[in-house]
């Protein structure tokens, strides 16, 4: 058990319920609301799980169908409905790069795929120091386990809270955030190591999520 | 942000990405839509399905030979299912409150499992370290020691007579029926299980409508937790299948959770039972709390001494197999533990 099913500091927990309630009984308007609301998120997050726009694509069509197929399994608890969307997201990002091998060319050999870092070129203007904040970040990736890349991806590239995170990936909150501290040592070797990043990355400022938290 | 986030930001910050522009966003939904009828069609299918395996009787001799818990004989008329997506009656959440807690963790854990059905003409092969009762009837109970025990099982959803194959004891024993048999509650392939609801209230209605007549004392409760213990063992099938069939056990009163129970192997899991109130026996299937995966089961007896185990599993290796006897095939993807066997 997650111990996380409401949390009454939130004043749109109700809604969150109701939300849910009406997914879990199948209601149309409910499915493309969250559609209308998170698809954009939804292809971000594939997007930065994956690196190639065209797999991002299938994956966000493919995240809907699970939701909707998986519609019965969902909680009734007060938590908003984007997290448990955001967990589907991730895993079946991995899954896509898992499945073809993507994952492993991507993270170790990027520079031998010239469509990757294209993909992430076009948004990052062609500025070096956004392509070695990509190589940074692609090295970085690979250095994680899978379950530790999962709740990163959800804690901090899509600002999840614990409770969220741990009641979407049906964990307890104490082992997202060991995933999260064992992440954080294992990055730390990795940017103590011989060739240190140059560009602080604290001076780019973090993404926006395309919806802020708690909007439905 | 708080602190550990804070680092992490820094140490791994968020590839920059753009939203879908019109023409990716008008492939989502284009490929989404699709994805939705295809599904609906799939639903319909599945009722069709159960209508058409109505009339198709089966011999119950087969059935023997599947092992641990399967006692049913094929359904001898089925009804037809609910047409729609909702639930005709929503029965009420009866089975014991840790249970129900436990089942829902189980549920939502196996919606997130990756099954991969088995490619056609492949068959499902589950390998176990079994202890049995080598006894005799009537007699006071003896577990023999331990052996492994393989089976291969048919996963053709047409009629067949080749039902698979059970390697135990240094033998091989074809599991051979009859008469052709079509897959179904009896013989549940990948194929029967995914056409079964994934709402848990439908799922409960179509498995009742699919119980053929019993023969002994058994209340109805106890035979459908029978036959939907019958479905988790050495099967497989689609996640939302198997989540629904546990949310399905929380509307079956009785249904009992023990805690700390451990496999044959001593793996720890949680136990998930039913007494039988007339053969004052028990089974209790061992799940993975992580995955819910059946890792083993356990079978006691009720006597004047006590509970005696009079039987014992412990599910090692899943997957499948191009012919009956052969080994595994292996995953074709990264090799990748056994969800039994845990990440450490």
């Amino acid at each position: 058990m997650t111990g996380v099913s409401s949390s009454p500091d939130r004043p749109d927990a109700p809604q969150h319920r109701a939300q849910r309630a009406l997914l879990r009984a199948g209601d149309h308007d409910a499915f493309g609301r969250l559609f209308a609301d998170h698809a954009d998120e939804v292809f971000s997050l594939a997007l930065r799980l994956t690196g190639l726009r065209a797999v991002a694509e299938d994956v966000t069509s493919e995240v809907y169908l699970v939701a909707w197929r998986r519609r019965h399994t969902v909680e009734l608890s007060d938590l908003p409905l984007r997290s448990w969307l955001l967990a589907i997201a991730a895993r079946q990002a991995m899954n896509a790069t898992r499945g073809i091998r993507r994952r492993r060319s991507f993270l170790h050999s990027g520079r031998a795929r010239p469509g990757v870092v294209a993909d992430f070129a076009d948004e990052t203007a062609g500025r070096l120091d956004d392509a070695r904040l990509l190589e940074r970040t692609r090295a970085a990736m690979a250095a994680l386990t899978r379950p530790e890349l999962e709740v990163v991806t959800l804690c901090v590239w899509s600002e999840l809270t614990y409770a969220e995170a741990a009641e979407a990936l049906g964990v307890p909150v104490g082992t997202v955030r060991s995933r999260l501290n064992r992440a954080r040592r294992r990055l730390r070797t990795l940017t103590a190591g011989p060739d240190p990043a140059p560009t602080p990355p604290s001076t780019r400022p973090a993404p926006a999520p395309t919806n802020p938290r708690g909007h439905r | 942000m708080t602190a550990p986030e804070q680092t992490l930001h820094d140490l791994l910050p968020a590839p920059v990405t753009t939203s879908p522009t019109a023409p990716e966003r008008d492939r989502i939904e284009a490929r989404l839509r699709e994805g939705l009828r295809h599904q609906a069609r799939r639903e319909q299918r599945a009722t069709a399905w159960r209508e058409r395996a109505g009339a198709v009787a089966a011999p119950g001799v087969v059935l023997a030979c599947l092992g641990a818990v399967v006692t049913l004989t094929v359904l001898v008329a089925g009804s037809p299912a609910p047409e729609s997506g909702s639930a005709q009656r929503v029965r009420p959440v009866v089975a014991a409150p840790l249970a129900v807690q436990v089942l829902d963790r189980a549920s939502r854990n196996a919606a997130r499992r990756d099954v991969t059905p088995p490619a056609p003409g492949e068959l499902l092969y589950a390998r176990s370290i079994v202890r049995s009762n080598e006894g005799r009837y009537g007699g006071p109970v003896q577990l023999a020691g331990r052996h492994v025990r393989e089976i291969w099982l048919s996963q053709e959803d047409g009629p067949t007579q080749d039902l698979g194959l059970i390697r135990e004891f240094g033998q091989d024993w074809p599991i051979r029926s009859g008469g052709p048999v079509p897959a179904g509650p009896a013989r549940p392939t990948y194929g029967y299980l995914a056409s079964l609801p994934t709402d848990p209230d439908e799922l409960l209605d179509a498995l009742e409508s699919q119980l053929a007549p019993w023969d002994d004392a058994r209340t109805r409760d106890q035979v459908v937790f029978d036959q939907i213990a019958s479905l988790m063992g050495e099967v497989a099938a689609p996640p939302d299948v198997t989540a629904a069939l546990f949310q399905a056990l929380t509307r079956i009163p009785g249904v009992q959770v023990e805690a700390g129970a451990r496999d044959l192997l001593g793996r720890p899991g949680v136990g998930l039972t039913r007494t039988d109130g007339v053969f004052l026996t028990r089974d209790v299937l061992i799940l993975d709390p992580r995955t819910g995966e059946v890792i083993g089961t356990r079978s006691y007896m009720d006597g004047p001494q006590g509970e005696t185990l009079y039987g014992a599993t412990a599910l090692v290796q899943r997957g499948t197999a191009r012919r009956a006897g052969e080994p595994p095939v292996p995953p074709a993807d990264a090799p990748r533990a056994t969800s039994a066997a845990g990440r450490a």
